[in-house]
Formats: structure tokens, C-alpha cells, sequence
């Protein structure tokens, strides 16, 4: 897999994040996937692909106080304008994939 | 407590303990909030189950994720994943070139990583696993044994514990069938036993407080198992009735498959009757077992705090006599696993770290194996690294090697361990529990698997390590045989062999004191002629025999009948007999002799037809014993053993005193006579006062026919079961057993633990011998030029073979030494499973050193005759 390559999960974790924008901590996001996806998710696996994606440079985060909730200050992320063009490239090349075949696997 | 919810505080602490404190800062809280959003939409227990889960995850994953990344850097660095490919392609060749030396060290790998997973499937299985109820860690069992009407008291007054059940293990029931009778097993069991487990029927309901109470108990429930055997699964069955003892009773319901409480296999269960109007039924039988679900913030000693209350209500509650003060003040309160699994969790232990030390042994072998063969092969290292391997490389080579020995070694252990673990269970003594369930899973597996990287590792980092640090200029000078290697090397060998010899020791000695100490318990005089003794045990209520009268009747028939059997010198019956099913130790007043009745001595007792001691062969020391002129209509009374004698009066006669149950108005039971003293409970055990009083004076359901044969070696078991067969085959015969027998499986664990602790013992010793053998025979073949000078100029063959077993005795006597120091320690955790042998026996701690000794001579016998062998000319000619 080279320097750049997105996995399936951590692909997963760049659209939550998106869609999550600026309120985009690990608790939110773990509860997101799980709702979308309808199947269990390890904060661990999220934890570690948050890391992953910080290190190829597609996510940045940043430590900052919860505000009125309380508690310890908490790591938001959000995703980088590299994060965000790796989106669109991946969503680009799957319509590619998908084009002609709409039919077949019931429509994008 | 804040309103906010929080995750199970030990879990939390563990998570903050094992994470890096980056990772701990970021997550600590985020986990904290999941938990909470888990706990609103789906509950404390799923929420708190969720979490483990989650800080397992973290633990994990987290690090295997960085080190998976070090490792793909790593890789690269030397070459990627064809370099590693080629590296174990060379490794297997490398091995299969030298067959000798790969199957020892597989086999001693085998053996190492075989042992430990077969002992930890049975540790794991029996004393790890939570019991396979919700929450098992908040059921607790209460108090040992409980009057009826103490296990409503309990529930009544409980303030720690949420829910409280009772039952009653049983000795089985009579089912009858169109057919005859069969004997099936079963237990007792209350409404709230189900619930309390959190564990459901199969099929039908279990039971209600309705089913309970007298009158309305005629139901019952099966086990899967018996409504699949007997009923062939099929649902239709409920709501049909099985005679059970004499009844017909309703099958309300099917017990889940895998369902073992309280034990595993039973059959049936019935109710366990409560009747407030049966004094009896609630205040004179005892035994019942309480257990309870501890409220979410109790502990085991709150629950024992909180049930005081009950205890002194019930001591002055009871019907029948007024217990000592502070009755049941030292009842203890456990967790129900640390009941069940009981005083089986030390043995188990001690085997565990017994075969873990076997492990260690075993690598330490194969690191031996391994480095004398890099002796071998320090010249083709020098040659790669002279051109430009680098240390890492060679490093990575030798850590594969040794990495495919183990893992072969690993399914090598698997496949036997498979086998293995099935004979140890079918010889497993029947008083470790959970044992239905022991099967070589995956978490056994995958222990196995990381016992053999762990073993790889331990065995291949030295020799890997050792290898890459040869200075090629130095090796490739000495030229041919690769190198009479550096003397620090041959350091580490004897140095390992010295520790493999110190283990063995340790093991060899806890062995040897357990072998004295099951010596010692056979050699225990039970106070009466075992050999020549069968017993069988006969249920008489439910086949016809329902009042004392009538059974008593009927065993003076079957004695009668008996007696008559050729070969039978004598037969009698009781309640019970010694090292047989059954129990009855009584409070009882001595007249005279006991002043406080807060403290009464508790006596053994047996119910006896006239004969019961004399077939037993106890000798009357004075007055007689029980006759049959001792009816239900004469005077009560009893017949005392002699160590009841000695204790209560010293120096006088027992003959004519007078003892009383504690009873509110028990009538006086006059001693009429002495007879010699048996064991008591076990043989472990000191023995017990113990009482005899004629079964006429005392009825009771339980009877125990035992039959003396003229000669010692006769077979009695197939004429006692026709014999009561024909006077009436509905009556259900059980454990027909010698006596001998009884005794021996009352020795089974003790046994069985000294099978294994011997069998590993032998096994690091043989190990040791090896490791002596390895290294005594290299340095001889090392010196063949320089025993073959010697033996030239004209040194006596004795003298070299004395050198040579002085080099074995270098090894094996600081072994020895070490060993002993390190066996004073270890033998102390030994302490509980000994009978009558100190932990420090001096016989074992000076036969067991000297044993090795003789062992490590032997090793050496075959090298030093080698060495005595060297043609001086052959030898001189081949190092040319």
C-alpha cells in the first residue's frame, strides 16, 4: 500500500469526519459510523485510524476545551484541504467504477 | 456518587495503567462518553460488557498497530518480504539437513509447549472461566449448609443481597419405569434458583413458590440431556409424569443444554419443599445450600456482615435446640467460583508452575542444541559476514530458525495435546469440578501459539545473538572445524545445563514429597480390615419401605440371606460406612464431662444393625456391643469409640456414662461399650470421636449393607447385588464397591497430582541428562587431539574417563546445589497437599540431589567410554 493510499476504513472515518465538520472529536465520531453503517465500531480501530490519517497528512487535529460540557480538554479533528481533495478523487474514482452499472447494483 | 454515570472503575483504571500517556490524554475521556451514550440507549450491563471490550481493543490494537508499522519499516529497510521469504525458505533447508538435531529439539519443544497447554485448558477451564451465568461475579454462596428455614430467614432478611436461592444435592433418585427402576441423579432446587442464575428452561417453565409448598410439589424438572436420552427431545413430553421415588410427578419443564448446577450430569430436579409446619422438614435435616446475587454495590464480607442478623434470629428461632452464641459467626460468605472451584485451585496451581518451569527447561535445551550447532556452523557466519551481512541479518536468520522449530514444535504439541488432555480427564478425580466442559479450544490454542513464540524467542536470541558476534577474522584463522569456540561460549552451555539441572531438582523434589506423603497416607491404619470388606448402598424409601419398621425388617432379611452366601464370614448394615457416601456428625451433651452447652463436642455417628462393628473388625475394649436386644422399646443406647473414650473420659470408664443429643427434651443414651477407634472423614484426617446406636432406636431412610468375605481375595460384588436382587428387584442397589476401593478414590487427587508433578519431574530430568550428555560429549569429541595425545604417552584409560565424569560433575553438582536452595522455597508451596511428610523432608532433600547425581554420571557414561576409546593415531591423523 503506498505512502498515500486510503484504507476502506479510514475512508470511512474521512467521510464521517466530513460530515461532521467542526464538532468532529473520536466519541462523535464512533457513534456516526455506527449509525450510518449499522454495524459495531471499536473506538480503538477509529483511534488508530484517526493517527494514520493525520500521519499521511489528510486530517490535522488539535487539543481544545469542551466548553460548557466539562471535563479534560479533548482532540478535535478536521480534515485537511489534502483530506478533502483525497475525498473527492476516491468518490471520482468510484463513480468511474460504477458508471454503466447503475442497473446492475441497484443505482448510485 | 455524581448522576453521571461511570464505567466499571477497575477497567478504567487498567486502561489508564496500560496506555502511553499520549494515547491516555486523548482517549480516557472520549471512552467515557461513548460509555455513557451506550448506557442510555442499551443498559448498565451491555454498557459495562461494551467497555471491557473497548479497553481490550486498546490495549491491543494500539500497540500491534505501531509495532505492525516498525515491523513494515524494518522489513523494508532489509530487504521486504522476498528477503523474508528466502530467509525461511533457507531455514527449512538448513533444518532438514540436520534431521538429528531438528527432531530433538521439535520433540523437546513438543514436549515443553504439550504439557503447558493440556494443564492450561484444565486450569483455564476449571478455575479461570467465569461460571457461564450472567454477571457470575456478583453470585455468592452463603454460609456452608443452612437449615431449611434459615434459606427463608435469609431471603426474608437480606439487605445486601438482591435475589437468594436454595438447593439440596441429593444422592439421586429412583425413576421407575414399565421396565424396572433406574437409578438417576438429581438435586433439589427452589423457585428462585433459576432466576438467581440468570438461566432459563429450555422448554416449559421452571419452578414457581406455588411448586414448593407441600401438597402442590408433585412436579419436576429434566435435564436436556435426560429428556434427549429418554425422551428422545421430545416437547410433547411436558406436562407428562415420571414416577420418581414412589410419585408421580408432573414434568413442568426442560432444563437449557450445558446446564451443570450444581454439579455436572445431574437428571432431575425437584422441589425444594418448604412446609413452616414441618419442624422437621425446616430445623432437623440441614445441608441446604444458599447462594445469592449480591446487589450491584455489595462485597462477599458486607453480605457476611449483613447476615448476622439472620444468625441470631435463627439461633433463637430454632425449634429444637439453642446453638452456641455467636453461631455462624465465622460462616463465610465466597463467590460462588471460588466455591465451586474450591481447594482444587492450589494443585492446580502448583502443576501449572510445575509445568511452566518443564517449559523453561525445554528451551533452555533447545538454546543449548541451537548454539552447539552454531559451533558448527561458525564458519559459513564468519564467511557471510565478512562479505557484508549485516548483524541484524544473521540476527533475523537465527530468530527464524528457531521461531519454525518452535511453531512445528507448537502443532506438534496441539495434535498431542489433543490426546493428552482427553486421557488426563478421563483419569481426572472426580472432585474437580467443571471438568464436562474441558476441550482444547481456541484460547487454548492460541495460548499454545504464544507459548511457542515465547519459546522461540527464549531459545533463539542467545545463540542468534552469540552467532552474530563472532569475529569473522578470528574464526576464519582458526580455520578448520569452524573454531574451537571461544571459552565464554562454552560458559553459557554449562551455565544453561547447571539451570536445567537446579529445575529439575526443584521438580524431582516436590515429586519425591509428594510421593512420601501419598506413601505415607497409604500406610494410614484406618482402624479397621479393609481388604475383605464390599459395601453396597440401598434406597429403600420410594421402593416399598417407607417406615423404619419395615426396612429394618427387610435388612435383617437381606443380612440374613447374606450370611448365607458361601464365602461370607459376616454381614451387617448402617446408615453408612466409612469412606462411603453419607454423613451424620451430631452435637452431643456428655454427662459430666461437657459443662457448657455453648460449646458441645460433635461425635460421628452410625446407625448399626447388631454385627456392624464386628464385620467392620473393631475389637469390644469394654462392655459390649450393639445387640439385637437394643430395640425401639429398651433403654437408648450407644457404643463409643475409643478415641471418644480418650477424650472425654480419660483414665475412666465410659461404660454407664450418659450422653443427649442438644435437643429440647432428647432422653438419655446410656454407653454400654468401647470398641477400637477408625479414620475419620479421610484419611488425612485426624480421627473423630465417633458414637454407634442401633438403627432400631434411630431410624432413618440411608442404608449401607457391608458384607466380610472368609477369604481376603474373594469377589462379593456379583452375589450381594443377586442376593437383594431376589428378595426384591425393585429395590435400587448403588455404588457396590470394595472397601479397598472406597479408600483408594478417596486417595484419587492426591494420586493424580503426584502422577503429573512426576511425570514433568522426569521429564526436565531427562531434559537435564541431555543437556549434561550435549555438552560433556562435545567437549570430548572438541579434545579427541588432545585425548589422544595424552592416551599415547601412555595415561591409564581410568584417568580419562575420571576427567571426563569430573567434567559431568562440574555440571550436575552445582546443579544440584542451586537446585536444593531454590527446592526450599518452592517445596513450601507444596505445604497444603502434604500429609504427614514436612515440606523440608530431609529424606527427599538428600535423596533427590544424589538421584540427580547418579543421573548426571549416567549422562556422561557413554562420553567418557568414547573418550577411553580415542586411537591415539586416528586422532592425531584426522586433525592434521
Amino acid at each position: 500500500m503506498g505512502r498515500d493510499a486510503l484504507g476502506e476504513f479510514e475512508h470511512r472515518v474521512l467521510l464521517a469526519l466530513l460530515r461532521l465538520g467542526e464538532d468532529a472529536y473520536s466519541a462523535p465520531i464512533v457513534v456516526e459510523l455506527e449509525e450510518r453503517t449499522g454495524r459495531p465500531v471499536k473506538s480503538a480501530s477509529v483511534y488508530i485510524a484517526l493517527r494514520r490519517l493525520e500521519e499521511k497528512g489528510f486530517v490535522a487535529s488539535a487539543m481544545r476545551s469542551p466548553g460548557a460540557e466539562g471535563g479534560r480538554d479533548r482532540r478535535h479533528f478536521m480534515v485537511t484541504s489534502a483530506g478533502r481533495a483525497k475525498a473527492r478523487q476516491e468518490h471520482e474514482m468510484y463513480m468511474r467504477l460504477i458508471d454503466g452499472l447503475e442497473g446492475t447494483v441497484g443505482g448510485a | 456518587m455524581s448522576d453521571s454515570p461511570i464505567p466499571p472503575a477497575r477497567w478504567r483504571r487498567f486502561l489508564d495503567f496500560a496506555l502511553r500517556d499520549g494515547v491516555r490524554s486523548d482517549m480516557a475521556d472520549e471512552l467515557d462518553r461513548l460509555y455513557r451514550h451506550r448506557r442510555a440507549s442499551s443498559g448498565r450491563r451491555a454498557a459495562d460488557r461494551w467497555y471491557r471490550r473497548e479497553v481490550l481493543a486498546f490495549v491491543t490494537l494500539v500497540p500491534l498497530a505501531s509495532l505492525g508499522r516498525t515491523l513494515a519499516r524494518s522489513i523494508k529497510w532489509e530487504g521486504g518480504m522476498g528477503d523474508l521469504g528466502r530467509d525461511i525458505r533457507r531455514a527449512v533447508r538448513s533444518l532438514v539437513r540436520e534431521p538429528g538435531f531438528t527432531v530433538m529439539a521439535v520433540a523437546t519443544l513438543t514436549l515443553g509447549i504439550g504439557a503447558n497447554t493440556v494443564i492450561f485448558s484444565v486450569v483455564d477451564h476449571v478455575v479461570l472461566r467465569p461460571l457461564p451465568y450472567a454477571d457470575a461475579d456478583r453470585l455468592v454462596s452463603v454460609w456452608e449448609g443452612a437449615q431449611r428455614a434459615e434459606v427463608e430467614m435469609i431471603r426474608e432478611d437480606t439487605r445486601t443481597l438482591d435475589r437468594v436461592a436454595g438447593y439440596l444435592e441429593t444422592e439421586g433418585f429412583n425413576l421407575t419405569l414399565t421396565d424396572g427402576g433406574v437409578r438417576v441423579s438429581g438435586a433439589l432446587i427452589d423457585a428462585h434458583l433459576l432466576p438467581v442464575l440468570g438461566v432459563e428452561t429450555a422448554v416449559g417453565r421452571g419452578f414457581t413458590p406455588e411448586d414448593v409448598s407441600r401438597g402442590s410439589d408433585d412436579v419436576a424438572l429434566i435435564s436436556h440431556g435426560f429428556w434427549m436420552d429418554r425422551f428422545g427431545g421430545d416437547p410433547s413430553m411436558i406436562g407428562q409424569s415420571i414416577v420418581v421415588d414412589g410419585r408421580a410427578l408432573r414434568m413442568v419443564g426442560v432444563l437449557p443444554a450445558g446446564f451443570a448446577f450444581p454439579s455436572v450430569g445431574l437428571d432431575v430436579y425437584l422441589p425444594m419443599v418448604d412446609d413452616p409446619s414441618d419442624l422437621q422438614l425446616m430445623w432437623g435435616r440441614g445441608g441446604y445450600q444458599v447462594i445469592g446475587r449480591m446487589a450491584p454495590d455489595a462485597d462477599p464480607e458486607q453480605v457476611r456482615v449483613d447476615l448476622l442478623r439472620t444468625a441470631e434470629r435463627s439461633r433463637l428461632e430454632n425449634p429444637f435446640w439453642t446453638p452456641n452464641e455467636g453461631y455462624r459467626a465465622q460462616s463465610p460468605v465466597v463467590r460462588l467460583q471460588d466455591k465451586l472451584v474450591g481447594d482444587v485451585r492450589g494443585t492446580l496451581l502448583v502443576l501449572l508452575g510445575a509445568v511452566g518451569l518443564v517449559l523453561l527447561v525445554a528451551c533452555a535445551n533447545v538454546a543449548n542444541l541451537l548454539l552447539t550447532r552454531g559451533l558448527g556452523r561458525g564458519r559459513d557466519v564468519a564467511v557471510r559476514t565478512a562479505l557484508g551481512a549485516s548483524r541484524r541479518r544473521i540476527i533475523r536468520e537465527h530468530m527464524i530458525e528457531s521461531m519454525l522449530l518452535a511453531l512445528t514444535g507448537c502443532v506438534a504439541a496441539l495434535v498431542i495435546a489433543q490426546w493428552g488432555l482427553s486421557v488426563l480427564v478421563r483419569f481426572m478425580p472426580p472432585e474437580i469440578p467443571r471438568t464436562g466442559a474441558i476441550t482444547l479450544d481456541l484460547r487454548v490454542v492460541a495460548v499454545g501459539v504464544g507459548l511457542a513464540v515465547v519459546a522461540g524467542t527464549l531459545a533463539g536470541f542467545l545463540p542468534a545473538f552469540k552467532s552474530s558476534r563472532a569475529d569473522p577474522g578470528l574464526v576464519l584463522r582458526e580455520g578448520g572445524r569452524g573454531g574451537s569456540v571461544s571459552s565464554a561460549r562454552r560458559r553459557i552451555t554449562s551455565a544453561m545445563v547447571v539451570a536445567q539441572m537446579a529445575v529439575a531438582v526443584v521438580l524431582v523434589v516436590g515429586a519425591g514429597l509428594l510421593v512420601r506423603s501419598l506413601g505415607q497416607l497409604n500406610s494410614v491404619d484406618p482402624g479397621f480390615q479393609s481388604t475383605g470388606l464390599t459395601t453396597a448402598r440401598l434406597t429403600l424409601v420410594g421402593s416399598g419401605y417407607d417406615d423404619g419398621p419395615s426396612r429394618i425388617a427387610f435388612l435383617e432379611r437381606v443380612i440374613e440371606r447374606i450370611e448365607s452366601v458361601p464365602g461370607v464370614a459376616s454381614a451387617s448394615v448402617a446408615n453408612r460406612v466409612p469412606f462411603g457416601d453419607g454423613w451424620e456428625a451430631m452435637a452431643t451433651f456428655i454427662d459430666g464431662v461437657t459443662e457448657d452447652p455453648n460449646s458441645l463436642p460433635v461425635l460421628e455417628r452410625y446407625r448399626v444393625l447388631p454385627g456392624f462393628t464386628e464385620t467392620l473388625g473393631l475389637r469390644v475394649t469394654a462392655g459390649r456391643s450393639i445387640t439385637s436386644a437394643d430395640g425401639p422399646d429398651s433403654p437408648l443406647v450407644a457404643v463409643v469409640d475409643q478415641t471418644a473414650a480418650d477424650r472425654f473420659w480419660p483414665g475412666e470408664d465410659p461404660v454407664g456414662r450418659r450422653i443427649r443429643w442438644p435437643w429440647r427434651g432428647a432422653e438419655w443414651v446410656e454407653v454400654v461399650g468401647v470398641v477400637t477407634g477408625i479414620a475419620g472423614r479421610d484419611l488425612s484426617t485426624a480421627r473423630e470421636p465417633t458414637l454407634y446406636v442401633p438403627m432400631q432406636q434411630t431410624p432413618g431412610p440411608d442404608a449401607t449393607v457391608v458384607v466380610r468375605a472368609s477369604r481376603a481375595d474373594m469377589a462379593l460384588a456379583a452375589p450381594l447385588r443377586a442376593t437383594i436382587r431376589e428378595l426384591d428387584p425393585r429395590v435400587p442397589i448403588s455404588s457396590v464397591a470394595a472397601m479397598d476401593d472406597l479408600i483408594a478414590e478417596s486417595l484419587a487427587r492426591a494420586r493424580w497430582t503426584t502422577w503429573l508433578l512426576g511425570m514433568f519431574a522426569v521429564s526436565t530430568l531427562l531434559l537435564g541428562c541431555i543437556g549434561v550428555y550435549g555438552v560433556v560429549s562435545y567437549s570430548v569429541k572438541e579434545r579427541t587431539k588432545e585425548i589422544g595425545v595424552r592416551v599415547a604417552l601412555g595415561a591409564p584409560p581410568e584417568r580419562i574417563r575420571g576427567q571426563v565424569l569430573a567434567d559431568g560433575l562440574r555440571l550436575s553438582l552445582p546443579g544440584a546445589a542451586i537446585g536444593v536452595a531454590l527446592a526450599i522455597p518452592a517445596a513450601r508451596t507444596l505445604e497444603g497437599l502434604l500429609y504427614g511428610v514436612s515440606a523440608t523432608d530431609p529424606v527427599t532433600f538428600v535423596a533427590v540431589p544424589l538421584l540427580l547425581l547418579g543421573a548426571g554420571v549416567l549422562a556422561v557414561f557413554v562420553p567418557a567410554r568414547r573418550a577411553t576409546r580415542v586411537d591415539p593415531v586416528e586422532a592425531l591423523r584426522s586433525e592434521a
